[in-house]
């Protein structure tokens, strides 16, 4: 079990020598007395086709994502943005730096998923003009605005309201599907997900794209993958709540392919919720899905 | 103007309520307060009023946990 003052030595090393902080972690994680968020238990609820071997390693995985995220998150506050950012490696599969270079705005999706919270220094290099809607306090990342969105129909439609200014303004917005607020339900991973309806609102009230983007943590090393997918692709001949609910199955999607490449990468609330969601019945879920 | 604008936001609000709206609907809270109008609502609701009553969008309006059709036409009165 690591202790305090484990993590205060790890603390010293990072800042002095992140190569021989991340050595031990692993060391530490490899012994496994790292202990997994996640248990092998209820990723089976997820995913019931996986062998017990490798929900096994996906629990291991999990606990490697804490250790590196908890490591992460104290270089941040200790290291130079520039150096932090050394640490992100970017995969742009939807060319978004050069919509930020013309200024298209973009709804960027994400989950609670790998490192969710280092999104923010990750995309603030590309030149977005970028707001990031969240649940806790502001985090204050250079050149990135924050709004603080809260369980009231006020403070969410507040953070909704700033969120369309800013995307007509030729901004981007980062938020979260599986946030709070007025939610919308989509087919995966075999049951009914409730996600929230903010980002398809907000694409169906601009016309802005959704591309979906992650911070994918489960590797060995430091090193961070932002991965940023391309744009949900949806034809709904209206611009009503049932382009919402088509963009929702299609998030849901690229959410399931992600969650059955990397299940390590699942955080306790997205966790949470899938288990929370109903089952759909196997030709339910077979109908939805072919739809 | 006043009476004018009024019947317009009434009329806005009552196609976006999920039920017939009382008769003294002015002063009641659009959000969880009162009519309990989602985030969502919200939002296209001020949009409604920017297309209709030419009220520019200000999202520091939807903040304000009482917001009503009472401050909406406060609001419109004072961009008269």
């Amino acid at each position: 079990m690591w202790t305090d003052l484990a993590w205060a030595v790890v603390g010293r090393l990072l800042v002095a020598s992140p190569r021989a902080a991340f050595l031990l972690l692993g060391l530490a994680w490899r012994s496994g007395r790292a202990a997994e968020p996640l248990t092998a238990a209820e990723l089976h609820e997820v995913l019931p086709e996986l062998p017990p071997r490798a929900l096994h390693e996906a629990a291991r995985r999990s606990a490697w994502v804490e250790l590196k995220l908890r490591a992460l998150g104290r270089m941040r506050s200790s290291l130079d943005p520039a150096a932090f950012a050394g640490y992100l490696r970017l995969r742009d599969e939807a060319g978004l730096a050069a919509r930020a270079a013309a200024a298209a705005p973009t709804i960027l999706l994400t989950w609670h998923l790998g490192g969710m919270r280092l999104l923010g220094p990750g995309l603030a290099g590309l030149g977005l003009r970028l707001l990031i809607v969240r649940s806790g306090p502001p985090r204050g990342f250079d050149g990135v605005a924050e709004v603080r969105t809260g369980p009231a129909s006020n403070q969410r439609a507040f953070a909704l309201g700033r969120a369309f200014a800013h995307l007509r303004g030729g901004g981007s917005v980062l938020l979260a599907a599986d946030g709070g607020g007025a939610t919308v339900r989509a087919p995966c991973l075999g049951r009914r997900l409730r996600l929230s309806r903010g980002a398809f609102v907000l694409s169906r009230l601009t016309g802005a794209p959704i591309v979906p983007v992650v911070a994918l943590a489960a590797e060995p090393g430091p090193g961070i993958e932002i991965r940023v997918q391309p744009p949900l692709d949806v034809r709904v001949g209206s611009r009503d709540a049932r382009l919402d609910a088509a963009l929702a199955r299609a998030a849901a999607e690229r959410l399931e392919a992600l969650v059955r490449e990397r299940p390590g990468e699942l955080r306790r609330p997205l966790l949470d919720r899938i288990l929370r969601a109903r089952r759909l019945a196997p030709c339910a879920a077979a109908v939805l899905q072919a739809g | 103007m006043s009476s004018t604008t009024r019947s317009v936001l009434r009329r806005l609000v009552a196609a976006r309520a999920a039920a017939p709206l009382p008769g003294d609907v002015d002063a009641l809270p659009l959000g969880d307060r009162g009519l309990g109008f989602d985030s969502v609502r919200l939002v296209e609701l001020l949009l409604d009023c920017e297309r209709e009553l030419g009220l520019p969008f200000e999202p520091e309006l939807l903040a304000d946990p009482e917001l009503s059709i009472e401050t909406l036409a406060t609001y419109a009165a004072a961009r008269d």
